[in-house]
């Protein structure tokens, strides 16, 4: 280097075109040739992914990406909230037209109960354990949207449910029979298990081999005790003065099933 | 757009050689391949400062105008088509390897007349000393390069080493010649505080 670099006698461009002497020499050339020929080969040989053409025209329409990709997204949102809510209103649809009971009843709340379209006033317990609430109106039962959750298994008689069943229809009725009939064969224990947290006595839960007799006799013999006459009320309020369970028992046999009706004679 | 005559000529004859290869003469492209490879592989190296990358990125550039060579329509000259192709990939290596910067660099050809002029110039030793010195401006040549931005750095090494108008370096990177004018002389700003003092007031 010069002594004097104060006094430098080229220019940027002479020395920015000193690099165009930065030159391979020839054995990197010749290198370069073998290594540009295998890969040359290496793309002639290699197949054209079956994608390719998209991405070329991708490249195309690379202006319209942010358009397209929003109202994609747009598409596809109200797809999905449309396909989601689609079936939840469809099923309540079908439960609520399924379940509406076509006899007059009184307002009362009766967990997991699901009554058929039917002339006769007729129940279906479908599970005591279902977490939804059947809301009996005065006209028609309305019931929420999924209204039933499938229990393996019922713990109950078929006896006791048909109880529990009769005594839904009955209580729909006639209030005051229902509580009666609910009292005395304990019923309302199954259908309603709030109350039975009310009960304070263990042993008041145990069910002797009587109850399951006057269940199993009240279970055909009540949807034929409904009736709203006169008779019935008296015998209902007699009943309700002083009758037991034994007294029941005891007297079953003066039952009198006609037609429709069942009179009691004491 | 070509600027020259000689330039003309040589897009032509480049668009005869396409259009063989276009037709199936996969062996002509080799001609495209060994007239522009030199050039494609200084421009390289002079924005990378790195011998394998330029060797790696010039094939890489090479073959893509290969592959590609059917879609070209010869709407501008395959030079420039070519130097598109080659300066995109060193962009994106670039970017890439932002934080990656080794040197490797070639020897300086002292026989080039002007490299001499230029040495001779700037040195009176000779020998080891010289061989010294001309190593040592190469580097700060190299480094005052790398302090650039990209974009700057490409303009600087399209006009300045490669000899391109401002018009081809502007189609080669999709920019106004308005820019490329504004890039450069920014570019020249920074190299020459840099390269201070090898330059005369």
């Amino acid at each position: 280097m010069r002594n004097d670099r104060t006094k430098p006698q080229v220019i940027l461009e002479d020395l920015l075109r000193l690099k165009r002497s930065e030159r391979p020499d020839t054995e990197f050339w010749h290198q370069f040739e073998r290594e540009m020929r295998v890969k040359q080969l290496a793309a002639i040989v290699e197949p054209r992914p079956w994608w390719a053409p998209f991405i070329r025209m991708g490249s195309r329409m690379a202006r319209y990406q942010l358009p397209v990709g929003a109202t994609a997204i747009l598409a596809l949102t109200f797809i999905t909230v449309r396909e989601y809510r689609l079936p939840e209103a469809a099923g309540t649809q079908f439960i609520s037209e399924s379940v509406v009971a076509s006899a007059p009843v009184s307002s009362s709340r009766v967990d997991s109960v699901i009554i058929a379209e039917t002339p006769v006033p007729e129940v279906i317990i479908e599970n005591f354990y279902a977490k939804a609430d059947v809301v009996v109106a005065s006209v028609e039962v309305e019931v929420a949207p999924a209204v039933v959750e499938a229990q393996p298994e019922s713990v109950y008689s078929p006896a006791d449910e048909a109880i529990a069943a009769n005594l839904a229809a009955v209580r729909a009725k006639t209030p005051e029979l229902a509580r009666l009939i609910a009292r005395v064969s304990g019923v309302d224990e199954i259908i309603n298990p709030r109350t039975r947290s009310e009960v304070v006595d263990p042993l008041a839960r145990v069910k002797g081999p009587s109850t399951s007799r006057t269940s199993r006799l009240l279970a055909s013999a009540l949807p034929a005790t409904y009736s709203e006459d006169r008779e019935t009320r008296g015998s209902v309020l007699r009943v309700e003065r002083g009758l037991t369970e034994e007294r029941v028992y005891d007297s079953i046999s003066r039952f009198g099933v006609k037609a429709d009706r069942l009179a009691i004679s004491f | 757009m070509v600027s020259s005559p000689e330039r003309q000529q040589e897009a032509d004859s480049d668009w005869d050689i396409v259009q063989r290869v276009q037709a199936g003469d996969v062996a002509a492209f080799d001609e495209l391949s060994i007239r522009y490879r030199g050039r494609v592989y200084g421009m390289i190296y002079n924005m990378t400062s790195n011998r394998e990358d330029a060797a790696d990125l010039t094939q890489d550039a090479l073959i893509k105008a290969f592959r590609s060579i059917n879609r070209f329509q010869g709407q501008s000259s395959f030079f420039t088509w070519l130097y598109r192709i080659a300066v995109n990939s060193t962009l994106t290596h670039l970017r890439k390897n932002r934080l990656r910067t080794f040197f490797s660099l070639e020897k300086v050809n002292e026989d080039d007349r002007q490299s001499a002029e230029v040495i001779e110039a700037l040195t009176d030793n000779s020998g080891a000393e010289r061989d010294t010195f001309v190593k040592e401006l190469q580097e700060k040549l190299n480094e005052a390069m790398q302090k650039l931005s990209i974009r700057h750095r490409t303009v600087v090494t399209l006009f300045e080493i490669d000899g391109l108008g401002h018009q081809e370096i502007a189609e080669i990177m999709n920019c106004s010649v308005g820019t490329v004018r504004s890039r450069l002389h920014y570019a020249k700003q920074i190299l020459q505080a840099e390269l201070q003092p090898y330059i005369r007031k």
